[in-house]
């Protein structure tokens, strides 16, 4: 029951997407990483045409991407600020870039139309896919513990080539499949690849000389993992009932 | 897509793994199968085909072909012969620009449209779909199989003999299912003599030409549309079908025809009599591709990519799974053998490399890019391009099979080809390049050119376009060679070598990579953006302040959203102030929730002025304090922070202002040390609050020494129940001996609105609790 008073705390709470980026950011810092910010207003080149996005992609339809009417759009994922890295820096590099990103999509419990990303982007020599599982092994092992187990799927993300979706073994069954993990005994993760010649050579890096991996989560669902917050939207209310919380 | 597990089967004379290590196995290797349905006797696998792969494997057949690369069980495909044309059609087919590849009909006479056999419905109710009758199931059957959407028209209700496909001329179509809608010229339709609409092109049948079961005669279409002309139909008319899924990820024009000889063939079987009768085909093929894509591959550069050493006869093996032909080449010498055969064939500007090359023509820059793709080196398309792609090498080490630049100074360009258009784009070239030909030895050039009509061979130095050379290139040594891989015709999304590397890097399977740190030097000092804000909410939290935050998106603002989500979120946010205002009143009615006088808040946020975009911070505060106002407070927050980042901020705030606002633009620059007190996120368990009013009781008491606090929150606790949210001692003194002590209560439920009939028992049983005490007294 003495869980009921709070003994007056002077210090504030950060809120706990705050909390998840900063997590995330110190991971990246210890293994060498910028962090690295950009606008949340974009143009079209930047979030689209650059990462190898067709012009006539679904991605870019009304239902996903909030449109402006000064023909700007607001980001849909902070792969448009890799990009503005990309063409203002020269290799090596390596980049994380947390933010908050935009979709027009309908809400509910686990979407909202604002929620926060983190990717990060390495550009340097004979970058490969052993390389790519380096970095997410040791970055989802710091998150989720040093046991966690991870494997990589196929799959396809147009700004990459070769594309995985990254999933972890489930915590909770270890493997042998439970509700948690819908019986799969993995959950989905993030999405990661080699990143595409046809982005690094439309940011003037020359792709035979360079090369590239990128991976890329969303934080908020990363909070519900971490916290068992119920509705993603009462992160955006401002309601301290859920910030003190964390 | 649904997939049945026994229609697989049908694929194959081995039986399959059971559907859950089915299941298992496409998950790591190929795509993720979201669910099994089990049926009576059947599985049905829900598989999330993404979108590269939607032209191969939208379909049985091509999971089918999956499977069998993985599981190295056999794939039996069958052989769908054509069936005989009995009479020519009198139907002709016009096709209007830009609006597809290839379209092809059949008329059908005197077909049996009946209910369809047990055979066909337990396939399409499997993947839940209605069986309509015999004509429309084997349309549908035959692109749930192969992936080819087809169409059928009853030919008795189509007025003339002509069929178009264009923009519609009437503006309206009334759809299968009854519905009214309107159509744009942008739209494509299939229409007949009367202009009358059949069909929204690839995306759904209108009712005027519907086959149902009076239909004797039909028309059977199979086509190619261009997806954007189905996606952009289908999003204008809201109509989303399997068959416009399949068109908008683009399709191979090859599964045309056999889309149409396995839909004949199914009708022969289970729509047709003795009297039924086919008709010759007609339509049109625009720009067949005449040979397979091809892509060039170095074995090396697989081991290089996925780092791990894959073996070439692994690597070749798996090629050979995949159903890629994949052959070795001497990259010089087959270039060589390529160019001779090209002379003499017409020059068109423009040509493309994978429609014209080799029979149709060429331009100077698909010529080259012609011969080395065939030869396991793919370039840019155009000549500026490849100049800045193609290393340079001096003119007297020139062999046969280097490239030549040059510009020609022959043509008046709109746009001067001084800088690259796709590879490195806008990279700029000096002398400028605006052509290119493939060297041969014997001072002689072998190219296309617009002034001789045609690719010929002309002496270096005496060709007109040859005058001012710019660069001689290599792109291959001598002897080097690579494999140049023919890419099966359904597979569009095998174009470039780092496609061939995760075909093999996913068949071989990616468990096989282990982890290996990259050598990279790419540490920095520079104070990020990140850790200067970390910095300022650092020092905020450090005093009681809490962070929120809010919406993006607002009522009012500068820069509106094309399509908002709601009325009140048609904005930008221009401020912070509306945001915060908000989150103050909010927490402002719940204070007593956290025993707390003062709220305080701030955020960091992207706000959106006149047609900028600036960071700024927003301190809020209401309070509920005589002594303590917000103005007091906002004072001394800027002043604690201002000192604490070693810049000064300075802000007017007015005696009744809640809210102030601070740029950081200039606030950020100024920062230069970091202190950074944010907490990770820890894993806890979050608890749902109550959506209900809470209530409010305070409580006070005379304590004799005997007694402490604990005594009273033990009293208040156990009497108090699981309506008891929290409790705080909020006044204590001593006087004679004895202590005061004051609690306050808050009571809420997370099921109801609680009332004073409730509440007040709880009190009165504190109450009496106390009383029976002799050592407390009731204040």
């Amino acid at each position: 029951m003495s869980e009921k008073t709070t003994q007056e705390n002077s210090k504030g709470h950060i809120h706990p997407t705050t909390a998840m980026i900063e997590n995330v950011v110190r991971i990246f810092k210890e293994m060498g990483f910028l962090v690295v910010d950009g606008p949340e207003m974009e143009d079209e080149w930047h979030n689209f045409d650059a990462l190898n996005i067709p012009k006539e992609h679904p991605a870019r339809d009304m239902q996903d991407t909030f449109w402006l009417k000064n023909s700007m759009l607001m980001r849909t994922h902070t792969s448009s600020v890799q990009i503005r890295h990309m063409e203002n820096n020269k290799p090596p590099f390596a980049i994380v870039v947390p933010g908050k990103v935009f979709r027009n999509e309908a809400t509910d419990r686990t979407h909202e139309a604002q929620f926060f990303q983190v990717e990060a982007l390495v550009v340097g020599k004979d970058i490969t896919v052993a390389n790519l599982r380096y970095y997410l092994e040791t970055f989802l092992r710091k998150i989720f513990g040093e046991e966690t187990v991870i494997r990589l799927r196929p799959s396809f993300f147009s700004f990459v080539e070769p594309g995985f979706e990254v999933d972890m073994q489930c915590g909770v069954c270890k493997g042998t499949g439970c509700p948690t993990c819908k019986g799969s005994g993995w959950i989905e993760i993030l999405g990661a690849g080699l990143v595409h010649p046809n982005v690094l050579n439309s940011v003037g890096i020359d792709s035979r000389e360079w090369s590239g991996l990128a991976f890329g989560m969303g934080l908020d669902r990363l909070v519900m993992m971490k916290t068992q917050l119920d509705d993603v939207r009462n992160l955006y209310t401002g309601d301290l009932r859920v910030i003190k919380q964390f | 897509m649904k997939i049945s597990y026994n229609w697989l089967q049908e694929y194959f004379d081995k039986p399959l793994p059971n559907p859950k290590d089915l299941a298992d196995l496409l998950n790591i290797r190929a795509f993720e199968v979201e669910e099994i349905e089990e049926q009576d006797g059947d599985s049905v696998l829900e598989i999330k085909i993404t979108p590269d792969r939607a032209p191969d494997c939208l379909s049985h057949l091509g999971v089918a072909r999956e499977i069998a690369i993985h599981t190295r069980i056999p794939l039996v495909e069958k052989e769908v012969a054509d069936t005989v044309a009995q009479f020519d059609t009198a139907y002709e087919v016009s096709v209007e620009d830009e609006c597809l590849r290839r379209y092809m009909m059949r008329e059908v006479r005197n077909v049996v449209v009946k209910e369809s056999p047990l055979e066909l419905k337990l396939k399409l109710e499997a993947i839940g779909q209605r069986s309509i009758n015999t004509i429309v199931d084997i349309t549908n059957i035959v692109m749930y199989e192969i992936g080819q959407p087809m169409h059928a028209f009853d030919t008795d209700k189509i007025s003339g003999r002509i069929i178009t496909i264009g923009s519609p001329v009437i503006h309206k179509i009334t759809t299968l299912d009854n519905k009214e809608v309107e159509l744009t010229e942008e739209d494509l339709t299939i229409q007949d003599s009367h202009g009358d609409n059949l069909a929204i092109a690839g995306v759904k049948g209108g009712n005027k030409a519907e086959v149902n079961y009076s239909t004797k005669n039909i028309l059977l279409e199979s086509a190619n549309f261009f997806p954007v002309k189905v996606r952009k139909a289908s999003k204008r008319t809201g109509i989303q079908t399997d068959s416009s899924k399949q068109f908008e990820n683009g399709l191979s024009p090859r599964l045309v025809a056999k889309g149409m000889r396995l839909a004949c063939q199914y009708i022969k079987k289970h729509a047709s009599d003795s009297s039924t009768e086919f008709s010759n085909t007609i339509g049109v093929n625009l720009r067949p591709q005449t040979r397979p894509y091809s892509v060039g591959l170095d074995l090396a550069n697989v081991s290089k990519k996925l780092g791990v050493q894959v073996s070439d006869d692994n690597i070749l093996g798996i090629l050979g799974r995949i159903g890629i032909r994949a052959h070795k080449v001497n990259v010089k010498e087959n270039v060589l053998k390529l160019a001779n055969e090209t002379i003499g064939k017409p020059y068109i500007w423009g040509a493309s490399v994978l429609y014209d090359a080799p029979h149709i023509g060429f331009d100077c820059s698909s010529l080259t890019a012609y011969v080395y793709s065939q030869s396991g080196i793919q370039i840019p398309r155009v000549s500026i391009d490849q100049c800045l792609f193609t290393p340079e090498i001096k003119k007297e080490n020139l062999e046969p099979g280097d490239l030549v630049f040059a510009n020609t100074g022959l043509f008046v360009h709109a746009d001067p080809y001084y800088e690259t258009k796709e590879f490195l784009a806008g990279t700029r070239i000096e002398h400028g390049v605006d052509h290119v030909g493939v060297y041969i030895g014997d001072n002689k050039v072998l190219h296309a050119g617009s002034k001789i009509g045609k690719v010929a061979i002309e002496d270096m130095d005496e060709s007109a376009y040859f005058k001012n050379k710019v660069k001689y290139g290599r792109l291959a040594e001598k002897d080097e060679e690579r494999y140049v891989l023919e890419v099966p015709y359904e597979r569009l999304d095998l174009k470039i070598e780092e496609d061939i590397i995760e075909e093999i890097g996913r068949v071989y399977g990616y468990e096989h990579v282990t982890p290996v740190a990259p050598e990279l030097n790419t540490q920095t000092s520079e104070l990020s953006i990140y850790d200067k804000i970390a910095t300022i909410k650092s020092h905020l939290t450090d005093i009681g302040f809490d962070e929120v935050v809010t919406y993006s998106f607002q009522k009012k603002g500068d820069i509106a959203v094309a399509k908002p989500l709601a009325k009140d979120k048609g904005f930008l946010r221009s401020d912070l102030a509306k945001g915060l205002t908000d989150a103050l009143d909010l927490n402002f009615r719940n204070k007593e929730l956290f025993a707390e006088e003062v709220v305080k808040i701030f955020e960091v946020g992207h706000v959106f002025v006149g047609n900028e975009e600036k960071v700024v911070l927003g301190i809020a505060v209401r309070s509920a304090s005589k002594k303590q106002k917000s103005k007091m407070i906002l004072d001394e927050a800027l002043a604690y922070l201002s000192e604490k980042i070693g810049v000064q901020i300075t802000a007017q705030i007015a005696d009744n202002q809640e809210v102030v606002e601070i740029d950081l633009a200039g606030v950020l620059d100024g920062i230069t040390t970091i202190h950074n007190t944010l907490s990770v996120l820890p894993a806890t368990q979050y608890r749902p609050f109550s959506p209900y009013p809470f209530m409010t009781r305070d409580v006070a008491v005379w304590a004799s020494s005997a007694k402490t606090k604990s005594d009273i929150e033990k009293i208040v606790i156990d009497n108090a129940g699981d309506l008891l949210v929290r409790y705080d001692l909020f006044d204590e003194f001593s006087k004679d001996g004895k202590t005061s002590y004051a609690y306050r209560l808050v009571f809420q439920s997370a099921e109801r609105t609680l009332t004073d009939e409730e509440v007040n028992p709880i009190m009165d049983k504190i109450y009496a609790t106390l009383q029976a005490d002799s050592d407390f007294e009731i204040r």
